[in-house]
């Protein structure tokens, strides 16, 4: 479970983040919609403790991320999009294992652990084989597989899809569905509404750092009587942006 | 900042390492480079001078223009070995290109003057703006000067005097130094500037691809979301580049090594040259003070940079905080060495590699050193962690 409580984040003169509170609960799939700049990066690096929030809280799985930064970090996974940010150099296996004995795990038990994975994630082919060499849906699945070899209660996707070709975003929406079939609590951004729409439980719409709608996608489509996301969404931000 | 874990560092560290030694440029920077550096500039240096000298007589070409028939001296002078070229159409015009070094014309009564016990001329043409035909007069000058010693000394004992009457004082020179110590004085010249310069470059390559290298392939942002705080990676990248200018000082000394080896004059210089096994240890632990004084700057202007080639800007002008040091305590000998200059980064080094090499153990020196090395280590270090802790400076796009 994850219960942001006022989060904040000032960069110099920017409110980055502003006093943002949601919450989300295990096996449930919470959607950050928002343009480019909106804080949904930021908000998803706060609760990753890579950044420290200016003002406000979360409470992670029953801990402060205040308080108990380390702790969190065991309870997070987070994939990023774009570059899926792996070491060339290094096999996919490698690369995995990094990030398991960095988390503390041992090993032998890691690679156990990497080897079940990659058969269910269907990555025995190129598992061993240097990231440099990797086409860049497989290097996505790397990525994958490094963000839950911990094994974390939360994940966090921000953007995941971007850059990727059809297939591989298909793959990445079945890791997701894959996360929350575990009884994982996943914290989704995009700007895509198509993306948002088939896989989320429940939406918050961010501009300009604040929460300005939440709610199911059935709910809101309700009391905007519309059907159409894509329309709310601007309806919502053209509003924010006309005041 | 969170707590610093060794488990952690030492991952960070093999992966770093790994990672490091599979890119084959590092290869080429950090080990070929310095190692091949100075033989290939004993090579130039040694094979220009030599060039430009033509030591050997029998390398300078002479043209000899005989205006009567002297064939007394122009035997002495196919005696000394001297290349004289004949047949040339117009020697002035060869002298002009190059293609000999000097012409040496001798008057027509030359042999007859000189065997009446009269003085006589002798011209030497050379071109003056030419190096090799400047220095090939001065080689036919000598060789004249023995022939004409030799002339002088008949004359006298033709008149029953002791040739020795020319000579009031003969000075003999005694080199009181062992073959050992001017070997040491050689090296103490070469060895500390280039021990100091790779330690403190050597690491640059792998400083810029570690930190600002990282953030550019977008692989730092995940590595912080690992349970190792961002000291421990810190440290663990620290002791990586650290590692590497060590190796790139080996490597540099080794190069140094085997150029002795290969080159038959300098052999003889390392054959009588040892350091103690006490002095080596010392070596490298001022290479370690150096090398970890100057990845931690490195780490730190890597991690302060947006990406590899800003990271690259930031770090190179570190490399004249080493070259200046280095060329100012180069042509200082032990004795000569201010004793501040053992609490100055770079200066210190190089002074403690210096002394060890002309076989001076300073107990003073090196506490002064290692005392102050050991802060300036302290205070650089605290500088990289205190940059892998900012916001601003990490996640700077």
């Amino acid at each position: 479970m994850v219960e942001v409580k006022g989060l904040t984040k000032v960069f110099k003169n920017i409110r980055a983040v502003d006093n943002l509170s949601f919450r989300v609960e295990e096996g449930e799939i919470y959607g950050l919609l928002g343009e480019n700049g909106a804080g949904k990066t930021t908000t998803l690096r706060m609760l990753a403790t890579m950044l420290k929030p200016t003002n406000g809280t979360a409470i992670i799985n029953g801990r402060n991320l205040i308080k108990e930064p380390e702790e969190i970090r065991k309870e997070v996974g987070i994939l990023f999009g774009g570059e899926s940010g792996l070491y060339d150099r290094l096999t996919a296996r490698e690369n995995i294992l990094y990030f398991a004995e960095l988390h503390d795990m041992d090993k032998k038990e890691a690679n156990k652990k990497i080897d079940i994975l990659a058969r269910k994630f269907d990555m025995m082919e190129f598992i061993d084989r240097l990231a440099a060499k990797l086409s860049k849906g497989m290097k996505q699945k790397v990525a994958i597989l490094r963000s839950i070899i911990h094994d974390p209660k939360v994940m966090l996707f921000d953007e995941p899809t971007s850059g990727l070709d059809v297939g591989s975003v298909r793959e990445v929406h079945d890791f997701i569905r894959f996360c929350k079939e575990e009884g994982k609590t996943i914290i989704f951004s995009s700007h895509s509404m198509s993306e948002v729409e088939k896989l989320c439980d429940k939406i918050g719409i961010i501009h300009k750092g604040k929460l300005i709608e939440e709610g199911t996608i059935e709910g809101l489509k309700e009391k905007y009587k519309t059907d159409n996301l894509e329309e709310l969404f601007m309806e919502l931000v053209g509003e924010k942006i006309e005041v | 900042m969170r707590k610093l874990k060794f488990k952690h560092v030492y991952i960070v560290l093999k992966k770093e390492l790994k990672d490091i030694f599979r890119d084959r440029k590092t290869w080429i920077v950090t080990i070929l480079l310095p190692a091949l550096f100075i033989p290939i500039m004993m090579y130039i240096v040694i094979g220009g001078a030599e060039s430009i000298s033509e030591q050997k007589v029998s390398d300078t070409k002479i043209v000899v223009l005989d205006e009567g028939n002297n064939q007394k001296f122009v035997n002495y002078l196919k005696s000394t070995g001297i290349s004289i070229i004949t047949n040339l159409k117009n020697p002035k015009e060869s002298l002009e290109k190059g293609d000999i070094r000097a012409i040496v014309i001798i008057p027509s009564d030359f042999d007859k003057n000189i065997e009446e016990g009269r003085n006589t001329d002798l011209i030497i043409q050379v071109d003056m703006s030419n190096m090799k035909s400047s220095n090939a007069e001065t080689t036919i000058r000598g060789l004249i000067k023995e022939y004409a010693n030799n002339i002088v000394k008949q004359r006298l004992i033709a008149k029953g005097i002791d040739p020795k009457i020319l000579d009031p004082i003969e000075v003999k020179t005694e080199n009181i130094a062992s073959q050992s110590k001017m070997a040491g004085s050689f090296l103490a010249f070469i060895v500390p500037m280039l021990l100091t310069l790779w330690t403190a470059t050597g690491g640059m390559g792998a400083a810029v691809d570690l930190a600002a290298g990282e953030k550019e392939r977008g692989t730092l942002e995940p590595l912080l979301t690992t349970s190792a705080s961002r000291l421990s990676i810190m440290a663990g990248k620290y002791l990586a580049v650290t590692t590497m200018a060590l190796i790139s000082a080996v490597a540099s000394l080794l190069g140094l090594f085997a150029s002795f080896s290969l080159n038959k004059d300098m052999a003889s210089l390392n054959a009588d040259f040892r350091l103690s096994i006490g002095a080596i240890v010392v070596m490298f632990v001022a290479a370690f003070f150096t090398a970890s004084i100057f990845a931690a700057l490195e780490l730190a202007l890597s991690a302060y940079a947006k990406s590899f080639k800003e990271g690259q800007t930031y770090i190179s002008p570190l490399m004249f905080i080493a070259i200046i040091p280095a060329y100012l305590v180069m042509y200082k000998m032990p004795n000569e060495i201010p004793i501040s200059y053992f609490a100055i980064p770079v200066f210190g080094t190089i002074s403690i590699f210096k002394e060890l090499i002309y076989g001076i153990v300073n107990m003073t020196h090196i506490g002064i050193f290692v005392f102050s090395s050991m802060i300036y280590v302290a205070i650089s270090i605290y500088m990289a962690a205190l940059m892998f802790k900012q916001e601003w400076a990490l996640f700077r796009v």
